[in-house]
Formats: structure tokens, sequence, C-alpha cells
């Protein structure tokens, strides 16, 4: 191997190590009994699953951590993902929502998962139980739609 | 003679075609205040709300629209149709994007800086989906 060569793999891999000093900001998992979404709405079990596949991770307060998740620079991409995503929408806080902010927030899932905004590419390239199939994101949409209903009785 | 005969026939049917004409479009002209075609009726659409959407919004936000994105947050003409829970969360999306001066697009009052809402405007129009929200809620 060439000098040169050699010292340019030397600097990636000392910036390699270096940057895993670097705090990523990942979030802890704080869930609350009572709060979740299936303590305070019917949620059957296929749609548990699917919710649980493609959306929890980020989504809420029981996320995954896969290995690479701890290893910069995927580190804080997943962080800042995860503190974006539970700003947003946290299934495990459904419970502090309005009665208006949570008919809302049933019309945004349907909109997002219709219309394939969600989940993000990203997570579906490392997660394929995410990549939800047209009639698995109608199932979402059923859902959200008949909870929307029985929320207004 | 005969050719001012002429001219006035000619006159007469130009008249004519204009007043058919004007009398089609007021024909054409939807009606101002739109009900739910079946069921629940407490969403209404007065006129003056009516105005506003056909001035800033209707543009995109409408069956024919050839905006996909607009269409799939929200059909003016189909809202009346809606179910009670889907109509709350448009009414309070539309109030919410209002107040955010989110809507109509910045890029789009670029271009037709006429269709913006004034601040009249906005405010009528929020009140407006607030109690209608407010009306279904309660229901």
């Amino acid at each position: 191997m060439k000098k040169r060569t050699k010292f340019i793999l030397a600097i990636v891999a000392g910036a390699a190590i270096l940057i895993q000093l670097i705090p990523s900001g990942r979030p802890s998992n704080n869930p609350v009994s009572g709060k979740d979404i299936a303590s305070s709405v019917e949620v059957p079990a296929s749609v548990y699953t699917l919710l649980k596949n493609a959306c929890f991770d980020c989504h809420s307060q029981s996320s995954r951590f896969p290995w690479y998740s701890y290893v910069a620079p995927v580190s804080w991409l997943v962080a800042s993902d995860i503190n974006k995503a539970r700003e947003q929408l946290d299934f495990s806080y459904w419970g502090d929502l309005s009665l208006k902010d949570k008919i809302k927030m049933l019309d945004d899932i349907s909109e997002e998962v219709s219309e394939k905004e969600m989940p993000l590419e990203s997570y579906k390239l490392m997660h394929p139980s995410a990549r939800l199939t047209d009639e698995e994101c109608e199932i979402i949409v059923e859902w959200t739609e008949s909870v929307s209903e029985k929320l207004m009785e | 003679m005969k050719t001012s005969k002429k001219r006035i026939i000619q006159w007469l049917i130009v008249c004519l075609g204009v007043f058919v004409v004007i009398t089609s479009f007021t024909l054409i002209k939807p009606n101002t205040t739109v009900k739910a075609p079946s069921g629940d009726d407490t969403l209404v659409i007065p006129e003056e709300i009516n105005n506003i959407f056909d001035k800033s919004c209707f543009g995109c936000h409408n069956s024919d629209s050839k905006n996909e994105k607009a269409k799939e947050k929200l059909l003016i003409n189909k809202l009346t149709g809606l179910s009670k829970s889907k109509q709350v969360a448009k009414l309070d999306k539309i109030s919410e994007i209002i107040e955010n001066n989110e809507m109509p697009p910045e890029k789009f009052l670029a271009r037709y800086p006429d269709k913006a809402l004034t601040q009249a405007e906005a405010k009528k129009l929020r009140e407006w989906a607030d109690s209608m929200s407010e009306a279904l809620l309660k229901k």
C-alpha cells in the first residue's frame, strides 16, 4: 500500500472513532401506564401489529434500537428522527390529546399512510416489516375512521 | 333600406346570443348554500364563506383540480358529504392552517397576489370553521 493511501485511511478511521464521542441525543423510552393508544381506544390485534411494525419505533415510547443505531453517524439520524416523530405524534401519550386533537390526528394518520408518506423510506430500508402493502394501508385507514366515528358518539 | 333591415336582424341575433350565454352562466353558477346530501345537515357553507372559498381555495381544492396534493388534503365540494368526524378534522385543519398563514401557499400568492385572504376573510373563515366543528362535536 502506498504511504499516501495509508495516511488517508488512518485519517478516515480516526474520524470514524472520534465522532463516536459526540453524543447522539438518543431519546429514552418513558411509557406511562394508561395513556397509550391501546388503553383508550379499541385497537384490534391485526391493527396493533401493523402499528407496532410500522410506527411505534418512532411514534411511541417503545422504540427498539438495533445495534447500528448506536453507531455515529446513523445514531444521529435515528435520534433526530425519533425526537421529531414523537413531537408530532406519540402513541404512548395518546391519552394526553384533546378530543379535537385525536380526531385531527386520526385524519393525519390516514392521510400519511394512504399517501405513502409514512413510514419513511430510510426506515423501510432497514425494516422490511414496515413496508406496508396497499391492503395493510387500507386496514389502518379504516381503523382510523372507525375510531374517529366512535369518538364522535 | 334593405341593408339596414339586415343590419337590425343581425344585431337582434347577436343580442339574443349574448342573452342566451349570460343566462346559461347564471344557470351554471352553483347553489351558494350547499347542504349535505343526506343524513347530517349540521355543516352548512353560507354564501359569504363560499365566496371566500371560491376566491382563495377552490381553484386547487376541488375534484377537478390537477393539484393532487391539494385534492388529497381537502375537497371543498365533497366537504358536506363526509362523515361527521372527517368534517370535524377538516374544519379544524382549515382553522389551524389559516391561523398559521399556511394557505394559500406563498408560491401561489407570488403569482396570484389577489387570491390572498384579507385579515377579515381569514377571521370569518376561522370563525365559521370553529363554530361548525363545535356544533358537530356537540351533536
